[in-house]
């Protein structure tokens, strides 16, 4: 671990260090632009660069972006890239209520909690986390999609699970568009190659949070996002605020590096399983998404503690966690680093390298995002008419820039107008979105599942992971059913009435 | 004087000669992956692309344009202006059976092909099912039939291809189970899910070399060498296969100018011979470096794209017979 | 509050049902239209079963919500205080210029959007002085949206804009 630090610590680390965070922090905080976008365009930006050096200016863009997204989720209430959707559900109410700066700084310190923890893991128990996640099969990860689906459904629209399971089922049924990998049926496509493609998440999740974000606020007839009057907070406070909620925190921790460590689930689950875990552990579950420091350094740390354990599958099983994850183990094979289950064996300073690449970026994000709160805050006072147009030009370019289609464009407006009527009708946005991440997942693991029961029916009652699965499936369901949701919404609107 | 004139006009000949081999890009060249960023054809595009750079004197843009089985990037590429800016990236097997899978209307015949590396899958089982060779994995599929789950990325995908041809050669009815990629079907298989694999020996390298995947035999006529280890054909039990490898490379499409392709194919040989990036892929992770253009990628893509077609009509998953396009069968 | 609430939200949640439950049943029927590959040796593996299961959890949700709402007496108004017309004309406007997308150069239709968007939306009256700052600042955002955000796309991120 030393040895590999000293071989690392170098003024051209810090450099690189530095302006990879910075621009994935702007990166993740402009609506539109993603980590996996930057991560894939800084791949072949790096090429001339030495290895070592290659991987940690991604690494640090990767932990940069993720951490930048928050930012606009808090101020905009657009997620910048979809991890920050649970971010966004209480971040943006303390915003609004003049807390900018106290948000900013939770969920600052919260990402820098749950990075270093995830750092830690990652050079602790990479090997056995890994080997762990390979006692996933089918069956839990079919589970595991449907029990996010569900705990976002209930988490997002506590007053009417109804609505939150109908959005997670809509985001779900617009999964099933276009061609499925068993036998290359293209579904509810009718002939058009596009839609045989299937709906892209980036310019759905940019449609149906950005651009309905704008249209609603033109409708809302405010000039600014804030009225109320901004409130400094110290960052003593913020600590002492952190330490108060030091059991969401490790709880936070211990989700996210379990969930991120799953090979294909990443960040966005993690986030909204530790938030359904934070609310329901909670003793004042009325608060959440009304701007509950609980649930923002639920999603904040356990989004931030995925990232370095979803990397630990892309080293030691060469399958990557997450879709930015992806795109770094292509670019750990052109730096001709081999991951899979022999990196252990062969090339353990990487894996320590890493570790402090992921310590170093973590800690730079802090530090940055620290001293970029208060310019970040002065976005809430520009009239909306000067940003209404610069937001909407990025979420034109954004998801444009991934795949340079222009089909995608007419997604992000079509996801813009369908985000637009559900938010009018009180429908949650995230678990569309997130039904669209897990569709496909779902999907096959269900049909997958189904082959193995039916050629060894005893296995449904022999795996303990999907049992407790199934218990937390239930128990997400049912609580819901046995709240009178009625009584709420009315109190709810007699309390906005007031 | 008369000389003189005839010297002046040999040299405007050989001037123009040479400024049309000598295309210089004036902006990026954006090549199409028309799959997702770190599959098979990703990596094989990436690690040439950094060596075409000092080339071109311009960068290389990779961009991941995923979506349909390819179909998506590469109508994409159709679509664009043919100036020779926009390349296409793939495997010829994908490209050659659009048209037969009735997906999007263009053949192998419309793209110029810049073959990069030969690309073989591997027959491999979990070290658990005590599986020792080719002819006990025939057995074992006669005998267990249902028990013995073959993992791959889908019918049409390289292990798919390689099982469909194992099972014709063999005439058994393996069970096939398909994930959503390459690397989760071996995983599967490393994990005790599926019994084996049928996928890409690249995808497969270090899970074999870390002794988690027992490798039985290379599908294809040449062995297939991973550092130190070496894969025996399968054609050594089972000499009727059909040509299962397949070919991953950049393709140019029809009506890009003229020297755009003299450029690149008095070039391309020697560059990605010369690619260290690549080398160094194909030897530690079991794929050929095949740096052939022109008339000879045609003739090796010939024979891989008529077996692909004719397994896929055998199989009831094509539109339309591969004769009609005049594919005739092998 | 800008959503809707009350009478409308009511009326909206019935058609929400109904339409969810027509959507519901179309999928299924999709569904059961779909080629089984049953000869591939088993019907588990089908294209439909995903979309099948979703159409009919989709139907159920959509019937539940419908029932709900019919059994909830109808309020009698709705205080939503939305401003509907900025809203339909800023989608308006959105359309417009992603419909054109392609025909005309990138810069140029976001400057146009930002024209459009400064005449329909920034209050032009007021005193001299406050007229000429508002102007100036749309400059401002029309340089960074119609030169400076597509020329770092261009320049910096090597994309190649419709």
């Amino acid at each position: 671990m030393i040895d590999a630090f000293l071989e690392l610590a170098s003024a051209t680390t810090l450099f690189n260090v530095l302006w990879a965070t910075l621009g994935g922090i702007v990166i993740g905080a402009l609506p539109g632009l993603t980590a996996t976008m930057g991560l894939a365009l800084m791949t072949s930006l790096t090429y001339a660069m030495v290895g070592q050096q290659a991987i940690l200016v991604l690494i640090c863009l990767y932990i940069g972006s993720i951490y930048g997204g928050s930012r606009s989720a808090i101020l905009l209430n657009i997620p910048g890239t979809p991890a920050n959707a649970a971010t966004a559900l209480d971040g943006h109410p303390m915003a609004r209520n003049g807390m900018g700066h106290r948000a900013l700084g939770l969920a600052t310190l919260a990402s820098l909690t749950g990075g270093l923890i995830g750092g830690v893991a990652l050079a602790l128990i990479a090997p056995l986390l890994a080997e762990l996640a390979l006692g996933f099969g089918s069956t839990e990860y079919f589970l595991l999609g449907i029990v996010g689906i569900i705990v976002a459904g209930r988490m997002t629209a506590a007053d009417d699970p109804l609505k939150g399971w109908i959005a997670g089922f809509l985001g779900l049924a617009i999964a099933t568009v276009g061609q499925e990998t068993m036998h290359a049926y293209p579904r509810f496509s009718y002939g058009s190659l596009d839609l045989a493609a299937g709906i892209a998440l980036i310019p759905a999740m940019v449609g149906a949070f950005g651009i309905s974000e704008l249209l609603m606020s033109l409708g809302s007839g405010k000039a600014r996002m804030v009225d109320a009057p901004m409130q400094a907070t110290p960052l003593l406070s913020n600590f002492r605020d952190m330490i108060r909620r030091k059991v969401t925190v490790i709880r936070s921790c211990i989700i996210g590096i379990a969930i991120g460590v799953i090979p294909g689930v990443g960040e966005d689950v993690a986030a909204w399983i530790s938030y359904g875990a934070a609310r329901r552990a909670s003793k004042t579950p009325d608060e959440f998404t009304k701007g509950s420091d609980d649930g923002l350094i639920a999603a904040e740390t356990a989004n931030s503690a995925a990232l370095p354990s979803a990397i630990i599958p892309a080293l030691t099983l060469a399958v990557p966690g997450s879709a930015p994850a992806a795109v770094l183990l292509a670019a750990m094979f052109i730096h001709n680093v081999r991951p899979g289950p022999m990196i252990m064996i062969e090339n353990p300073d990487f894996v320590a390298a890493v570790c402090w690449m992921v310590i170093f970026g973590t800690i730079a994000m802090a530090v940055m995002g620290l001293a970029l709160s208060r310019p970040l805050l002065l976005v809430l006072k520009v009239p909306r008419e000067f940003l209404t147009p610069v937001i909407f030009c990025l979420c034109l370019l954004g998801p444009y820039a991934l795949t340079q289609r222009v089909f995608d464009i007419y997604v992000v407006l079509a996801f813009g107008l369908l985000g637009l009527a559900m938010r009018l009708m009180r429908y949650p946005m995230a678990p569309l979105i997130l039904g669209i991440i897990l569709g496909g997942m779902v999907d096959q693991n269900l049909r997958r599942m189904l082959q193995l029961i039916d050629r060894d029916p005893t296995q449904v009652f022999t795996r303990p992971i999907a049992l407790v699965l199934v218990a937390v499936c239930l128990a997400a369901i049912f609580a819901g059913v046995r709240r009178r949701p009625r009584n709420s919404q009315v109190k709810r609107q007699q309390a906005r009435k007031q | 004087m008369i000389s003189r004139m005839i010297m002046a006009a040999l040299a405007l000949t050989v001037s123009a000669g040479v400024a049309m081999a000598d295309w210089k890009p004036e902006k990026p060249v954006t090549v199409i992956v028309p799959y997702p960023p770190g599959g098979v054809t990703d990596l094989a595009v990436r690690a040439v692309a950094a060596d075409l750079e000092p080339v071109l004197g311009q960068k290389v843009v990779v961009v991941n344009q995923p979506g349909a089985n390819g179909s998506v990037g590469t109508q994409a590429v159709l679509d664009a202006p043919k100036d020779g800016y926009t390349w296409l990236s793939g495997g010829v097997r994908d490209i050659g059976t659009y048209k037969i899978m009735g997906m999007i209307d263009t053949t192998f015949d419309d793209w110029h092909p810049f073959i990069i590396a030969s690309m073989s899958s591997v027959l491999s089982v979990n070290p658990d099912t005590g599986i020792g060779s080719v002819e006990d994995f025939i057995a074992r599929v006669k005998s267990d039939g249902d028990k013995l789950l073959i993992a791959t990325a889908g019918p049409n995908s390289s292990g798919g291809q390689g099982l469909a041809a194992i099972a014709t050669a063999a005439d058994i009815d393996p069970k096939q189970i398909v994930y959503d990629g390459g690397n989760p079907a071996i995983l599967a298989t490393v994990s005790g899910e599926a019994q084996a694999t049928t996928q890409l020996a690249l995808e497969q390298a270090e899970m074999i070399r870390a002794g988690r995947l027992t490798p039985l035999a290379a599908i294809g006529t040449t062995e297939i060498k991973l550092g130190d280890l070496s894969i025996p054909p399968i054609t050594a039990q089972l000499p009727n296969l059909p040509p299962a490898e397949n070919f991953v490379g950049i393709y140019l499409p029809d009506g890009v100018p003229q020297e755009v392709l003299d450029m690149l194919e008095s070039v391309w040989t020697e560059t990605l011979s010369g690619s260290d990036a690549l080398q160094q892929l194909c030897t530690s992770r079991g794929c050929g470096v095949k740096p052939v253009a022109g008339d000879e990628a045609m003739k090796s893509a010939d024979p891989a794209i008529a077996a692909a077609a004719w397994g896929l009509y055998d199989r009831g998953d094509a539109k339309m017979s591969p004769e009609e396009l005049g594919i005739t069968r092998p | 509050m800008s959503e809707l609430n009350g009478r409308r939200l009511h009326a909206a949640d019935l058609a929400t049902g109904s339409i969810l439950i027509v959507l519901g049943a179309g999928m299924l029927a999709a569904s059961l239209a779909m080629p089984t590959y049953a000869d591939r040796g088993t019907v588990l593996t089908a294209p439909a079963i995903f979309p099948g299961f979703i159409a009919v959890v989709l139907l159920l949700l959509g019937a539940l919500l419908a029932l709900r709402t019919v059994r909830r007496p109808a309020p009698a108004s709705s205080a939503d205080g939305l401003a509907w017309r900025p809203m339909l004309t800023g989608l308006g406007l959105m359309t417009v210029t992603i419909a054109l997308i392609g025909h005309i150069d990138f810069r140029l239709l976001l400057a146009g959007f930002c024209v459009a968007f400064a005449a329909l939306f920034v209050s032009w009256r007021g005193p001299r002085e406050e007229i000429v700052r508002r102007a100036a600042a749309f400059a401002l955002v029309i340089l960074v949206v119609a030169v400076l955000v597509p020329m770092t796309f261009q320049h910096v991120f090597l994309i190649r804009l419709p």
